[in-house]
């Protein structure tokens, strides 16, 4: 345990939508469901799958914006699953969250200055020219001019406004960041911008990044590690280049043969996935996975795999894991 | 601007009346029958007989038409109307404003609590609203005065006498609250779930913080907005009271009572519960054009704007 800077073991977090009283009375929807996962100092961990699969929900839990229904979490030798908002507030300043949308996260009615000063006025007794001095340093470590600081959030394009984000999260020297597809809302020259943005500061300040996305392309080249995610549970985790080079779970195979070549002449391999996601409401028996694979066996409809450690770091939840090929 | 513009003219006037007073040499708190004015050198009674027609008995005169010198008339206690519908409109712009500010912090402590903490809170904050709702505005103001008015009212440490300024305010500011709560609770439930509030409690921020920082500057401008509405329905609301003598109390003076007043005399002398009517009419007309100005100007989301403006 004590060599990884996060781990969360056996997390659900369980949504109740409908009314006690509807017909279908009150429903469970299983947005995470039995995640484990380490994270070690300095790494960044991709977190990945398509839309609805958990990956923002089980990043809003690690960052414990939500109360997860079952499981443990350790962050920086302590446990955290437990803590009731007030017992949260010192490591807050430790674990950080920098969101998708810049211009919803940002309250549109405070100044740059008073966004980024926030975290300190909340965690530090810094005096007004102290603050002032860090929000200006803060500023400039994220490529934003001083006297932006006078401004609104709504005179800045989307790439400076997650600059801005960016900045209230590090304001505190965080040792974690939770990247909420930091970079999906924006144009795509800008995304590399903040990409750069990112990694110069991980280098700079030693951050370890949980980075959820859903563009393959960008997290294959943030990443270190990368967790692939279906219907709220991890089918498999390994080095980003590993992963990508020799899938062993035939949805992260799918997933890759999915990501766009640059190349047009390239040979293509694409696999087209039959049907749509299940509903996270009542997900199927067995492998989640099993009514869309097409190498399901009887066995994946009865019985759940687990996610087992293989060779060079490498786990994956399969009964039958695709060999090299 | 026009509608801001007219606004402060009604009331710079009305704040004159203390002067004007003087200056007529009138008094509009007491009856003067006997009182004769100067009329083109001529010595006039204030309440002329009346020899035909339907004023029997005796009438007040006409309005002279002569600032300073009974201008809108006398009321049927010889009083000078034009004074006392000065007067009359500083107690209604003061009840006005007194319960907006009263139905507004109420409604943003009972809105923000409710909307905010939700659960069993915001069960009982919205029952406890809806049970003012229920009642008719009209008939909930009646009540209340009626039983109030008589005797008062005293809540812990605060006493209001009965025909105090204090009874109209306290009666209009209250039962307007759950039309301004409501619309603020769902607008903090929409803001408790938004990203920037969620970014707040990810920064470790205390909900007070969270609650004053964060949602009470966004739901300021809906306060601003419901400022000169709720000026208009108040100032309604309380002339509609003090018509009813429920309100303000004689020899007191507001602009529903000098229509009260002038009731009596609507076939011979309509002046004396028009002119307090227009001054109505044109301030609550203000008050709204100045709302609807507001909410143009204040939210940058709405794409139709008025013309003109």
């Amino acid at each position: 345990m004590a060599d990884f800077l996060y781990v969360a073991r056996n997390v659900s977090k369980h949504f109740f939508v409908g009314s006690r009283f509807s017909s279908q009375g009150l429903r469970t929807v299983h947005a995470v469901d039995d995640v484990s996962l380490e994270i070690s100092q300095g790494e960044t961990l991709g977190l990945v799958g398509e839309s609805g699969c958990g990956k923002s929900t089980l990043g809003r839990c690690l960052a414990r914006l939500y109360d997860v229904t079952y499981g443990a979490l350790n962050f920086d030798g302590k446990d955290i699953a437990g803590l009731s908002n007030r017992g949260l507030r010192p490591l807050r300043a430790k674990l950080q969250m920098v969101f998708q949308d810049p211009s919803a996260s940002l309250n549109p009615r405070r100044r740059v200055k008073d966004l980024i000063a926030e975290p300190l006025r909340i965690h530090t007794r810094m005096t007004k020219p102290q603050i002032a001095v860090r929000v200006a340093e803060l500023l400039n470590e994220v490529g934003l001019l001083p006297d932006h600081a006078e401004r609104f959030p709504h005179e800045f394009s989307g790439g400076q406004r997650q600059r801005i984000g960016i900045a209230r999260a590090i304001a505190l020297n965080p040792k974690m960041l939770i990247l909420d597809e930091p970079v999906s809302a924006l144009d795509v020259s800008v995304q590399a911008q903040i990409v750069n943005l990112l990694a110069g500061l991980q280098e700079k300040l030693g951050l370890t990044y949980v980075f959820v996305a859903h563009d393959l392309s960008v997290v294959r080249q943030v990443s270190t590690r990368i967790a692939v995610m279906y219907l709220g549970s991890i089918v498999e985790i390994g080095p980003a280049e590993d992963i990508f080079a020799n899938p062993r779970h035939p949805y992260t195979q799918a997933l890759i043969s999915a990501v766009p070549e640059p190349d047009p002449s390239a040979k293509r391999n694409r696999i087209i996935l039959q049907g749509d996601v299940p509903s996270p409401v009542n997900p199927p028996s067995g492998c989640r996975f099993h009514p869309r694979c097409p190498y399901a066996q009887a066995k994946c409809k009865i019985e759940r795999p687990a996610l087992l450690a293989e060779a060079k770091g490498r786990q994956v939840a399969c009964h039958f894991p695709l060999s090299n090929g | 601007m026009v509608a801001l513009v007219a606004l402060l003219l009604i009331i710079a006037a009305c704040l004159l009346a203390p002067a004007y007073a003087q200056w007529a040499g009138v008094d509009p708190f007491s009856s003067t029958l006997d009182a004769t004015i100067k009329i083109d050198g001529q010595d006039v009674p204030v309440m002329e007989q009346s020899t035909e027609g339907l004023g029997l008995g005796y009438n007040p005169i006409d309005p002279t038409w002569q600032l300073g010198n009974y201008f809108l008339g006398a009321d049927n206690q010889g009083r000078d109307v034009m004074a006392r519908l000065l007067y009359g409109g500083i107690n209604s712009f003061l009840i006005a404003g007194a319960a907006t500010i009263l139905t507004l912090a109420g409604a943003t402590i009972l809105g923000l609590a409710s909307g905010f903490f939700g659960g069993a809170i915001d069960t009982m904050i919205s029952r406890f609203l809806d049970v003012l709702w229920a009642f008719p505005v009209y008939l909930l103001a009646i009540s209340l005065s009626i039983v109030l008015i008589a005797q008062g009212i005293s809540i812990g440490p605060i006493t209001i006498e009965s025909g105090s300024l204090w009874l109209p305010i306290f009666i209009i500011g209250i039962i307007y609250i759950p039309y301004v709560a409501r619309p603020i609770r769902g607008q903090v439930m929409s803001l408790r779930k938004s990203e920037f509030v969620m970014a707040a409690i990810g920064l470790g921020a205390p909900s007070s913080r969270i609650l004053l920082r964060e949602i009470l500057p966004n739901v300021s401008t809906t306060l601003i907005v419901f400022v000169p509405l709720m000026m208009a329905i108040n100032m309604l609301t309380e002339s509609a009271l003090s018509y009813l003598s429920i309100g303000v109390q004689p020899p007191d003076a507001s602009w529903g009572t000098i229509i009260q007043d002038g009731q009596g005399l609507l076939y011979t002398r309509p002046v004396v519960s028009l002119a307090p009517g227009i001054a109505i009419v044109l301030t609550v007309l203000a008050l709204n054009v100045l709302g609807d100005g507001l909410r143009d100007a204040l939210d940058p989301r709405s794409k139709i704007k008025i013309g003109g403006r």
